[in-house]
């Protein structure tokens, strides 16, 4: 075979233009290691935030973090169980680098860019710092264009634009990772490169993301940036850096990119043992002094750039874990402050079998009008105020008191505007059947079907819409205004549509 | 403010008066204090000697370029099966 | 001869007044009758014949309407198998997307099967390589290659680094 050949001939040669060298290496001594956090001494010219080898093998990687007086500060990756007292370590004279492009796309990696999922080596052509300056302020625009979740109640109320921070927040189980899930697999065909990182998530959770985003073939745009639990608390502390780097890897070169951060309190958590093994002194709730700037610095790199920069984007969606619905706590409200928004999740509304769980009042998005197209946002603008009044009267009705008929009235077009809301994980909408919904919906379109007939209306209605109205569905897409004419056969079909099904028996 | 440094030399074989005498001049040409030779055997270096002076490792041993060898072979990789 | 006496003269009244009711009593009922009768007749056949002619129309108006079925019948099977046709065309391109990605699939595992196993091969053997070097080296190295070995090399690396210091390194 001509290519083992070509390989014997390439290493012949290699050997023969090989003129040896001495190597001349500055050389640290590990003095302590306890937890994935070491003390070297020596290595004076080191600095903060390079790369460091571990080991005579060279096999552990880690980073200077700190520097004392007479040694340096360093956290591990990788299995530092292999490092002791005595061992050597070498400079690189780097900083903390993450491998990164195309091929990571559809796989699972650790932070240092190492596979997770059994499907072969990666060899990436480009390569990211970790840790990386955000975007400066003459170099982003304002958030202009849209980023659909395929979410109704988020498409038209709380809407995303491409290079915003909007913060999932909530009690543990009420549908965070979810909705940032079905956002990713909205984005099949878009062109949006998603990357999800998974900080300190136990591994069944982990496994079960992928397996999902396979199933909707959500997986060929999306890399997995996995810590688990189990990871050393140096290695979960790197991951949304690193994911951040991958994505910032698309962002310069004019891509759109989505990152969601899985959860950061557990980040946050991470931060605090590695900043108290450090020795750090300890602050509110014993997180370190830096605590916030450890995430203004991370969500600060994702922004829309200029034209002049490539006007590529990363949207960032982290999540954040409270407890008991406490969302004045102090990582809770650190984060909160960075973001453009929140999409607040309720454990009470996810208990009442409403879903998501998304409780509209305390939840906004403050990107400005710009990211919702204008159709969306003429008809959505009824949809705020319905869904106030009816909560409005909900309470007042719920004292029992009798109502006259036009509150009653008001109360019922609640409740089927409201249940019209509520929507399947995993089954993102595109905007065009959003728009529909949101449209019958304020309008009283679904005034005359029972209750209980609302979700099978739906159903029928999108089957129908997709089957004998794709024109309207494409105009709706594409057009930018909402003309007469365009509202006129939106009422048309609906009201075309009311008529076969209410006469269909129960 | 220290005594003599101690500089310490390892070698695949016990050192020659021959070899101790280069090693001193030309370690001196860098070391401008006086110094010891600290001497320790390691066969699998096979050829050479690496000297660990303070913070700075010289690695002239022959183990070490064969591993580099090695390496720089590998790194090549295999040329691209050819497929549709 | 006939004798003519008051007898005849009675017959002859009887006789007519017998005409005259018979006529009256008979006859024209009779008549009345008979033509009621034929009129009847008559009309039962105009009946018969009004009812000829709506049957007819109605069998006219079936047949067209049997033939308009027909006509939709042909134009429902044609479309029927329009659609069959489309559906049969989708399945085959499916089957032949299917078959193509799973080929695809399989072609691209046995490329990385073959580059793991060269991979392999290739560690393989440049180990193999490195042990043989060692052992040849490990007899060729006398004292004198020895002393080369360390003149040279270290010669290099002190010239490094006296370039690098430029003279006093501060421990």
């Amino acid at each position: 075979m001509s290519m083992v050949g070509d390989i014997l001939k390439r290493a012949r040669d290699i050997v023969t233009a090989y003129r040896p060298e001495p190597e001349i290496e500055e050389i640290g001594e590990v003095l302590e290691v306890q937890d994935g956090v070491a003390r070297v001494r020596g290595l004076r010219k080191a600095v903060i935030g390079e790369t460091l080898l571990f080991g005579s093998r060279k096999a552990v990687r880690g980073q200077v973090l700190g520097l004392e007086r007479e040694s340096l500060q360093c956290i591990l990756f990788g299995d530092y169980t292999t490092i002791h007292a005595g061992d050597q370590v070498f400079r690189t004279r780097t900083i903390l680098e993450v491998p990164a492009g195309e091929e990571l796309l559809s796989r699972v990696v650790n932070p240092l860019g190492e596979p997770l999922d059994d499907r072969g080596p990666i060899t990436c052509r480009g390569k990211r710092p970790v840790f990386f300056p955000a975007p400066q302020v003459i170099d982003r625009v304002p958030v202009q264009r849209p980023l659909f979740s395929g979410i109704k109640i988020i498409d038209a109320m709380i809407p995303l634009g491409k290079g915003q921070r909007e913060l999932i927040i909530g009690d543990r189980r009420t549908g965070k990772t979810t909705i940032a899930l079905d956002t990713i697999i909205n984005q099949r065909g878009k062109g949006v490169i998603c990357i999800y990182v998974a900080i300190g998530q136990r591994l069944a959770n982990i496994t079960q993301v992928v397996e999902i985003l396979r199933k909707f073939q959500a997986l060929e745009y999306t890399t997995i940036v996995a810590t688990s639990s189990e990871d050393p608390p140096a290695l979960v502390y790197l991951a949304p850096y690193a994911g951040c780097a991958m994505g910032e890897y698309f962002m310069y070169r004019g891509e759109d990119v989505l990152i969601v951060y899985d959860d950061l309190t557990k980040h946050a958590v991470a931060y605090r043992s590695l900043s108290l093994l450090l020795r750090r002194p300890p602050g509110r709730e014993s997180y370190p002094g830096d605590i916030f700037y450890i995430h203004s610095s991370l969500l600060e790199r994702g922004a829309q750039l200029a034209e002049s920069r490539g006007g590529g984007s990363m949207t960032a969606l982290p999540i954040v874990e409270t407890q008991e619905g406490d969302i004045a706590s102090y990582i809770p409200t650190n984060i909160i402050s960075i973001t453009d928004g929140q999409i607040y999740l309720e454990t009470g509304l996810f208990n009442k079998g409403f879903l998501p769980a998304i409780n509209i009042g305390l939840s906004v998005s403050r990107v400005g009008g710009e990211a919702q197209t204008s159709i969306m946002k003429k008809v959505a603008r009824r949809l705020r105020l319905d869904l106030a009044q009816y909560f409005e009267l909900e309470e007042f009705a719920r004292f029992g008191a009798d109502l006259d008929e036009l509150t009653r009235r008001q109360l019922e077009h609640g409740k089927r505007v409201l249940a019209l809301m509520t929507q399947t994980s995993f089954a993102p909408l595109p905007l065009s059947i959003e728009i529909m919904e949101v449209f019958a919906a304020t309008q009283g379109f679904l005034d005359p079907v029972p209750l209980e007939r609302v979700k099978e209306w739906e159903r029928a209605f999108v089957t129908h819409l997709r089957e004998e109205h794709a024109t309207l569905l494409e105009r709706l897409e594409k057009e930018r205004d909402l003309t007469h004419d365009l509202e006129e056969e939106m009422r048309r079909v609906l009201a075309n549509f009311n008529e076969r099904f209410l006469q269909e028996a129960v | 403010m220290r005594d003599r440094e101690k500089v310490k030399v390892i070698t695949p074989f016990p050192l020659t008066d021959k070899q101790r005498e280069i090693l001193y001049s030309k370690l001196s040409r860098v070391i401008r204090e006086l110094f010891l030779l600290e001497e320790e055997i390691d066969p699998s270096l096979i050829g050479g000697v690496v000297i660990l002076w303070g913070e700075i490792l010289i690695d002239c041993s022959v183990k070490t370029q064969l591993e580099r060898l090695k390496e720089r072979i590998l790194k090549e990789g295999i040329p691209h099966v050819h497929g549709r | 001869m006939i004798r003519i006496d008051r007898s005849i003269i009675f017959q002859i009244i009887n006789f007519l007044a017998l005409v005259f009711l018979l006529f009256r009593f008979l006859f024209k009922p009779v008549v009345k009758a008979l033509d009621e009768r034929s009129n009847r007749i008559r009309g039962e056949f105009e009946k018969i014949e009004e009812e000829k002619k709506t049957l007819e129309e109605e069998r006219r108006r079936l047949e067209e309407e049997l033939k308009n079925l027909k006509e939709k019948y042909l134009e429902m099977l044609d479309q029927a198998n329009r659609e069959a046709q489309k559906i049969k065309e989708a399945i085959i391109q499916e089957a032949y997307r299917e078959a193509e990605k799973i080929k695809r699939e399989y072609e691209r595992r046995a490329k990385r099967e073959i580059e793991q196993l060269l991979l392999e091969l290739k560690e393989d053997i440049v180990d193999i390589a490195e042990e043989v070097a060692k052992r040849i080296l490990k007899v060729h190295i006398t004292p004198e290659v020895q002393t080369r070995i360390i003149e040279e090399m270290l010669e290099e690396a002190v010239s490094r680094l006296e370039a690098q210091l430029g003279g006093t390194y501060e421990g």
